[in-house]
């Protein structure tokens, strides 16, 4: 225990402000007992000090080094988002590309289907002339029958 | 300080955004220090440098999860300390409870004779296995790696009065200790 402001042993582990230290040392003025304390604080601190920091026996693995690869199953499971997206894409290419093929096999049809509603149209002018044609002309063999005399048409 | 803050904080940025060299300058640059706070953490150089690979591989795998590149330190410490405990746990599984006292108020037979660094090592070594793990890893956040109270509360995920009254007590029993080499 001590008579300070403040702990001692905040003021000896750095932890106090600087208004709270300048208290303090100003309490330490005139206190010996407070001073002595603070004086063993800081020795303590000074001697933990003087444990000097070893050297690592080899260096860590740096990051290009193998150890930082990720194991076979989490490779699989960080290229999950990527597969799906991957996967997802291929799928949206896929239909695009059913779509347009239907949608040129229809135009195709179409185009078909109009020249043969012209080949139509075209076929029954021609069945039209030939009826014409025919009835013509059986119009004008039986006109012609009717004129030619009986000994010929014996 | 500020200007050392400012350059982890842009390295942590660069590695984040994919830059392999600088998370290799954070490794280069916390290494001994991890490794040192974990050597006197668990006191068996394999296992501290085992637990400070694992350490660093840890805080490459989640970078992107830390929230305040600027508090890198603590938070790579925060990960040292999990891997540190995990191991107490499995070595030791009566870890979660209290730690019985060890040995608390014992004199470091040093004393009279001058005391040469060597020996002035083994004393201090020694007065840090008396503390209990918790105590002996806020001394070593404190002491040697220089963070605040707050800051310590984060490493050990406890509040600032538990980490006060680890120091307190540690500081109490270490003063004891290594009366005997301090004069």
């Amino acid at each position: 225990m001590n008579c300070a402001p403040f702990d001692l042993r905040d003021y000896a582990l750095e932890e106090l402000t600087a208004d709270q230290r300048r208290q303090v040392e100003a309490h330490l003025e005139y206190c010996a007992a407070c001073r002595r304390e603070v004086e063993r604080l800081g020795l303590t601190r000074h001697a933990l000090l003087r444990l000097p920091e070893e050297e690592i026996p080899r260096r860590i693995a740096f990051v290009s080094d193998k150890v930082f690869e990720p194991a076979w199953y989490a490779r699989w499971l960080h290229a999950l988002p990527r597969l799906g997206f991957g996967l997802a894409l291929l799928v949206v290419v896929f239909l695009a590309g059913a779509w347009s093929q239907r949608r040129s096999e229809a135009r195709v049809l179409q185009a078909i289907q109009a020249v043969e509603a012209r080949h139509d149209v075209q076929m029954r002018d021609v069945d039209q002339s030939y009826r014409l044609i025919i009835q013509q002309m059986n119009e004008f063999y039986r006109r012609e029958a009717e004129v030619r005399p009986a000994s010929y048409r014996q | 300080m500020i200007f050392r803050e400012v350059e982890n904080r842009d390295l942590v940025l660069a590695a984040r955004g994919g830059e392999v060299d600088a998370f290799n300058r954070l490794v280069s640059r916390w290494e001994k220090r991890v490794y040192n706070y974990l050597l006197r953490v668990v006191r068996d150089r394999e296992d501290a440098l085992d637990l400070t690979q694992d350490t660093f591989l840890k805080a490459y795998r989640y970078l992107p999860k830390l929230d305040d590149p600027g508090r890198f330190p603590q938070w790579l410490f925060r990960i040292a300390h999990n891997e540190a405990f995990s191991q107490f746990r499995r070595e030791r599984p009566e870890i979660d409870e209290e730690p019985a006292e060890q040995t608390a108020g014992h004199a470091v037979p040093v004393g009279g004779s001058p005391v040469y660094p060597v020996e002035l090592s083994l004393t201090v070594e020694r007065a840090l296995d008396g503390l209990t793990p918790e105590q002996r890893e806020a001394v070593l956040l404190k002491v040697y790696q220089g963070f605040k109270f707050e800051e310590i509360a984060q490493i050990q995920l406890c509040p600032v009065s538990t980490v006060k009254s680890r120091l307190y007590a540690a500081f109490d029993q270490l003063k004891i200790t290594l009366a005997p080499v301090t004069g």
